[in-house]
């Protein structure tokens, strides 16, 4: 949640300099930010391949627990796809913002690089929002549906960031679960937001 | 598109790097800050266009109405979509 609000704040004070300090020309930054986010991918991957303890605990806990990423992945393109009718975007850049699954941040600058700033800002405002939304309503929907219902609410963030939260609405069994459920939707971000972008 | 290509090879390659252990642990702790100065820049650089395109300043409002509706969207499908998968292979395996 700290990381959130620093990020916000970031973004806030991003927008006001370049409303005062830019003009509506065209800055050749482009080139610049694609070897920035390139760097980021990488290093971002180099984060998910150290993570072997997913697939390790996949194995051993069976095929089963693969189920609820695949229910969250579903879901999620559903509404995005609901959405997207709703307002009038097309297919695939409704398809890609909902496949953030609430990584905000990357599914932000990759939407900015491959679909235009405004695109990556409603990607960011939408993450940002789940991320949210899941802080909320984990807790209630943990009570009143399943534990399963409440994690899927957090999307990718369930791995690390609304981990503890699940753990704690739920019980100590729900923490692999969880951990899981994030790890393979972190894994789907980077490859389905800019898949979606470029159909 | 061939920027998505580059994408994909610097997830795979990173991934690679990752999953084989290669890089020290010493090194491995400063990949975290390079990740979070690569996200900090790049969100920074996307508040700065943000800022400098005055249409979408002066649509800002509906931007967060936009984002609101995909979440809330994909939140309540998502829970809908787990309820019956789950619901419904649970109550099968319990037959």
């Amino acid at each position: 949640m700290k990381m959130t609000i620093y990020i916000l704040v970031l973004v806030i004070i991003g927008i006001f300099s370049g409303y005062f300090f830019l003009g509506n020309e065209v800055n050749n930054l482009d080139i610049y930010i694609s070897v920035i986010l390139n760097i980021t991918i990488f290093s971002v991957g180099i984060t998910l391949g150290l993570n072997k303890k997913i697939f390790k605990e996949l194995k051993k806990t069976g095929k089963n627990l693969l189920l609820l990423p695949i229910g969250t992945i579903i879901g999620s393109l559903l509404g995005g796809l609901v959405t997207g009718i709703l307002i009038n975007h097309s297919l695939s850049l409704s398809l890609a913002i909902a496949s953030g699954f609430g990584w905000y941040s990357i599914s932000a600058v990759i939407l900015t690089e491959n679909a235009g700033v405004e695109i990556g800002s409603i990607a960011f405002i939408t993450n940002v929002i789940r991320e949210m939304m899941a802080f909320l309503f984990i807790p209630i929907v943990a009570k009143k549906l399943t534990p399963y219902t409440a994690i899927c609410i957090g999307g990718a963030t369930t791995m690390d960031t609304t981990l503890p939260l699940i753990t704690k609405s739920t019980n100590e069994k729900y923490a692999l679960v969880s951990f899981i459920h994030g790890g393979v939707l972190s894994f789907l971000v980077p490859v389905l937001v800019p898949f979606f972008a470029s159909i | 598109m061939e920027s998505i290509w580059i994408i994909y090879i610097s997830l795979c390659l990173g991934i690679l790097i990752g999953a084989l252990n290669i890089i020290p642990k010493k090194i491995i702790v400063y990949n975290e800050r390079l990740t979070l100065i690569g996200i900090f820049s790049l969100l920074f650089v996307m508040g700065l266009s943000i800022g400098s395109k005055k249409d979408i300043i002066n649509n800002l409002h509906q931007v967060g109405l936009i984002g609101l509706m995909y979440a809330f969207f994909s939140v309540l499908f998502s829970i809908i979509t787990v309820y019956l998968l789950t619901t419904v292979i649970f109550r099968r395996k319990n037959k």
